[in-house]
């Protein structure tokens, strides 16, 4: 087991890149840098739930008993369900679904958590505390059984679920921009703001949350790789999305049951799906984030 | 890579005699980067019997480099490619990882600047002296405690009993550099090396730390290899300096005779800073230390140094003993 | 004995520590049973909940002033609380039994298949987390890096059923994912309620064999997404401290790699990862919904999910509550064992 483990004072410093065409080589190398498959997987999900009308060859809800439970042939690519539906249109079209809901909750998790954050962070004092006491709170709640009890009292319905993605990712993004807010409140160029008679809300505005813009841009796009795996796990419980609509999750709960008998297709299309765009979304996410950390 | 021979022998060496306990001869350490290597130390030269030596320099002129060089503790992707370090006779570049371990703590040690956190946060003082006396000594849990202890009180670490159980960040910076050359000292290894040991304490506990350092070697019979940027330091606790600047030695010789008449026009430089001038202000050398890599085979002071000839900028200077014992590397003096 | 030297000097400072951080769990612990108030009973009419549809206004009104849902909220609050103090969890619809009686029956199935998903789920993180921190980059440490993406990536209950169907359907070396126990096998007499370990105190190995192999799919799928967080943190905080002063301070006094690897090294890493772990813990023990849906455990989180399939709203709470309380108390223990472990949290504090 070899670590060589010292640091030493003075390593030489880095030596300058070599950049043979300025600006445009610089581009090119950055792209090659940050700009890698996630980009693209999340660009052809992207394409997907676009033209899913036109991709899709056959209709996603129209149920064909004929043709019940097909493993993928020619014909179906990825099989057929117990509705005989075709699951490769089906997840095409899902693609729309879920990355709706979870866009849409994302954007709202963001209105509401990072004008809140900006105030925890900015005042201070007891609306922080009443704010971080909140999202502690909220957080403290398994997430799926936080979930069932939104439904519960609100009944089932997709509205609902991007309510719950929304209200579980808001704390996360209040944190957030409370942490890039609270730093900078004492800051100098704030206070020559303050002098130069903006007001406390145009100071927040201009000189503050700009400097959020990359840590959420960064956090939006694991909040959706979040919510998409909250979408899914709700609808394979059966609440959010209704039968027969296309949905990752419900289309998955469909085929469980099928599992035991070794009908996998109907199951495990679905699931990688999900997993890929998933992954899209965090591999981005963490991309963004190296972007601005450098 | 096995080091090359020297191709000139040091000053004052003649073969047989008595193996000098440390030597450094032509000691070359490059880093390795994706584009090229880098040289960090370019010859470094040095000796040392049983007598204090003191190593000066600025930050980046290879000081810690140089020890970690010693211990077979050199960061990742930096190596020597060149010269040898010779320790009571034995050739230590080369040597495999299990031997460099026996050595570590046994025949060499090493205090560092900040002893706090050169010591383990979550176990007592005491327990990491014991453990470095029984990792070398095939003695007993209770008996190493024992002699922890001991070496604890001999430090001047008032109720060391109880104080052997307390943990590192217990202790204030001076008291923690005591805990820290104990586990050092504990085997009674024949050189100690000590990198900025005072560095960042209160001025009144760098005299302290330096007092417990030269009272400890002295009776534990050890050589003291002493690395600084103080120059003040290196004069009230060395017999013999070393000046290295940008990885080359400048100058060796009797501490007195460098500080009082110094023959290098960097060291010239150097002592001149350390006193004001009249009217209170500090002469300093012009000019900053130059990066590693720009410095190719010439000498690293050429840019900066008053007497430099165009000789200076091509080839690197040799140390030839200018005075008796006492050697310069210039082309020009 | 050392331990509990250094324990006794600063002990007034630090009660006020532990006094202060057993507020912050109170606090925390109210406020989540004034959260599911509100939402039962400010975003949803209990009285519908109860009657729905079938009510006539009149019944509707009657009824809620016998209930005393007319009373001011935070009236109805303190008799909410006071109720759950005493342990009444509400009444389930379905079954016209106590909603604690029940949840209490199925906490020890959740908390079994909690206990083997960590303890699985530590068995293969931390070392694989070590190994990879001596070598980063290296092979391990890459495949330690993709095993962390896909397993939180990869939907926990699809996972389930990808490992049913290829260790029950394909290689037959697991069996159905039917519940805790073969249908023909009866349960070892009730102790704890945790099979595993009821069937050891009563002898029955048969029951014990097909309790610990049904335990394997479901606790092999829940470690899997869950636990990579601790394999990153372990390879993370292990890295970072393999690049402290005091282990190179270690190895320049000669320690064998040995001490410096698996004594100083791995303790000093197991603070941060022994809190994310109790975290880890606390979060499995409300968390385990989807993966006892997919293998029909008959746990808390199932409860949740077939009392809400028959739209009868007080379980689902109690389990809320209880998760909830769980997670927080679970949270605060970390909190706490750090003053045992670091003696500097100690004195800080």
């Amino acid at each position: 087991m070899q670590a060589d483990i010292v640091s030493v004072a003075q390593l030489p410093p880095e030596l300058p890149p070599v950049r043979p065409l300025g600006q445009v080589g610089q581009l090119w190398s950055y792209r090659r840098q940050f700009f890698n498959g996630y980009w693209l997987v999340l660009g052809v999900f992207v394409l997907v739930a676009l033209l899913a009308p036109v991709l899709a060859p056959y209709d996603p809800v129209r149920s064909d008993l004929a043709h019940q439970l097909l493993p993928p042939s020619w014909q179906h690519w990825f099989g057929t369900d117990i509705y005989g539906m075709d699951i490769y249109s089906r997840i095409l079209w899902a693609t729309r679904t879920d990355f709706t809901i979870a866009l849409i909750g994302v954007l709202i998790a963001v209105a509401v958590g990072v004008p809140l954050g900006a105030l925890s962070g900015y005042l201070g004092g007891f609306a922080d505390d009443a704010l971080s006491r909140l999202s502690e709170m909220i957080q403290a709640i398994p997430l799926f059984l936080f979930a069932l009890m939104v439904f519960a009292a609100l009944g089932n319905s997709s509205r609902v679920l991007v309510g719950v993605v929304a209200l579980v990712n808001a704390p996360i993004f209040l944190k957030l921009t409370r942490s890039v807010v609270l730093p900078l409140r004492g800051a100098d160029f704030i206070a020559a703001a303050r002098c130069a008679g903006l007001s406390p809300i145009q100071v927040v505005i201009r000189h503050i949350l700009p400097n959020a813009l990359a840590p959420v841009s960064s956090q939006f796009s694991i909040s959706c790789a979040y919510a998409i795996q909250i979408t899914a796990g709700l609808s394979f419980l059966g609440f959010g999305v209704p039968i027969p609509y296309p949905e990752w999750g419900s289309m998955i709960q469909e085929g469980a049951s099928r599992i035991i008998y070794g009908e996998w297709w109907t199951s495990v299309f679905p699931g990688l799906a999900v997993l890929i765009a998933v992954l899209g979304f965090g591999g981005v996410g963490r991309q963004i984030h190296k972007m601005y950390a450098s | 890579m096995r080091p090359e021979p020297l191709v000139e022998a040091p000053p004052g060496h003649i073969e047989g005699t008595a193996a000098r306990l440390l030597e450094i001869s032509d000691l070359e350490v490059i880093a390795q980067t994706p584009r090229e290597a880098v040289k960090l130390l370019r010859g470094v030269e040095l000796w040392l019997d049983n007598n204090r030596l003191g190593v000066v320099g600025e930050s980046g002129s290879g000081k810690s480099m140089t020890a970690a060089a010693i211990l077979g503790l050199l960061p990742p992707g930096i190596r020597p490619t060149k010269g040898s370090i010779r320790f009571a006779g034995r050739e230590l570049l080369g040597l495999p990882e299990s031997e460099m371990q026996s050595i570590r703590g046994r025949q060499i040690s090493i205090v560092y600047q900040n002893a706090v956190t050169s010591l383990n946060p979550l176990t007592s003082v005491g327990d990491q002296i014991a453990r470095v006396c029984r990792a070398h000594t095939g003695v007993s849990r209770s008996e190493s405690w024992t002699r922890a202890v001991e070496m604890l009180a001999s430090l001047g670490i008032a109720d060391a009993t109880h104080r052997a159980r307390d943990y590192p960040h217990q202790f204030s910076g001076g008291m923690a550099q005591r805990v820290a050359i104990g586990a050092a000292l504990i085997c009674g290894p024949k050189l100690l090396i000590a990198d900025e040991p005072t560095t960042g304490l209160d001025a009144t506990i760098q005299v302290q730390v330096l007092d417990v350092i030269t009272e400890s070697v002295r009776r534990t019979g050890a050589a003291l290899l002493l690395i600084s940027h103080d120059l003040g330091v290196i004069q009230a606790t060395t017999d013999s300096v070393v000046v290295l600047y940008a990885g080359l030695v400048m100058e060796i010789g009797r501490t007195q005779d460098v500080i009082s008449s110094p023959l290098n026009p960097y060291t010239q430089g150097l002592v001149r800073s350390l006193t004001p001038k009249n009217d209170g202000t500090i002469e300093y050398i012009p000019g900053r230390v130059p990066e590693p890599h720009t410095i190719g085979d010439q000498c690293p002071f050429a840019s900066r140094c008053p007497l430099a000839s165009e000789r200076c900028r091509v080839e690197k200077p040799l140390l030839r003993e200018l005075r008796p014992g006492q050697w310069v590397a210039c082309h020009n003096v | 004995m050392n331990q509990l030297r250094s324990l006794a000097a600063p002990a007034a400072r630090w009660s006020l520590f532990v006094a202060r951080r057993l507020g912050s769990a109170g606090i925390a612990l109210l406020g989540v049973t004034i959260l599911v108030f509100v939402v039962t009973h400010l975003l949803a009419d209990p009285v519908y909940l109860l009657i729905g549809q079938r009510g006539t206004p009149a019944m509707i009104n009657s009824m809620r002033h016998s209930l005393g849902y007319d009373q001011p909220l935070w009236v109805q609050y303190l008799r909410y609380l006071g109720a759950l103090l005493h342990g009444d969890f509400g009444t389930s619809r379905f079954t016209f039994q106590p909603v604690a009686g029940e949840i209490a029956q199925r906490f020890p199935a959740t908390f079994e298949l909690s206990v083997s998903a960590m303890i699985l789920g530590l068995l293969w993180t931390v070392p694989l987390g070590v190994i990879s921190a001596t070598r980063p980059g290296g092979l391990v440490d890459r495949i330690s890096q993709a095993i962390v993406e896909f397993g939180v990536a990869i939907p926990s209950f699809w996972l389930g059923l990808l490992l049913v169907f290829f260790l029950y359907y394909k290689l037959k070396i697991a069996p159905a994912p039917i519940g805790q126990l073969d249908l023909q096998i009866d349960a070892p007499p009730h102790v704890t309620g945790l099979i595993v370990v009821d069937s050891i105190l009563a002898g029955d190995t048969i029951a014990l064999t097909s309790a610990l192999s049904h335990l394997l799919l479901p606790a092999l799928t829940l470690s899997l997404t869950s636990c990579p967080p601790i394999l990153q943190l372990t390879r993370n905080t292990m890295i970072q401290v393999l690049r402290s002063d005091f282990i190179r301070g270690a190895r320049a006094l000669g320690l064998p790699l040995r001490t410096i690897y698996w004594r100083y090294a791995l303790q000093n890493t197991l603070l941060p990862v022994t809190t994310m772990t109790a975290m880890t813990f606390g979060y499995l023990l409300g968390g385990t919904v989807l993966v006892e849906t997919v293998f029909s455990w008959p746990g808390i989180g199932l409860y949740a999910v077939q009392s809400m399939q028959r739209a009868d709203y007080d379980p689902i709470l109690g389990v809320v509550l209880l998760a909830s309380t769980i997670y927080i108390l679970v949270y605060l223990a970390a909190d706490l064992a750090a003053l045992f472990i670091d003696p500097r949290v100690r004195d800080a504090s």
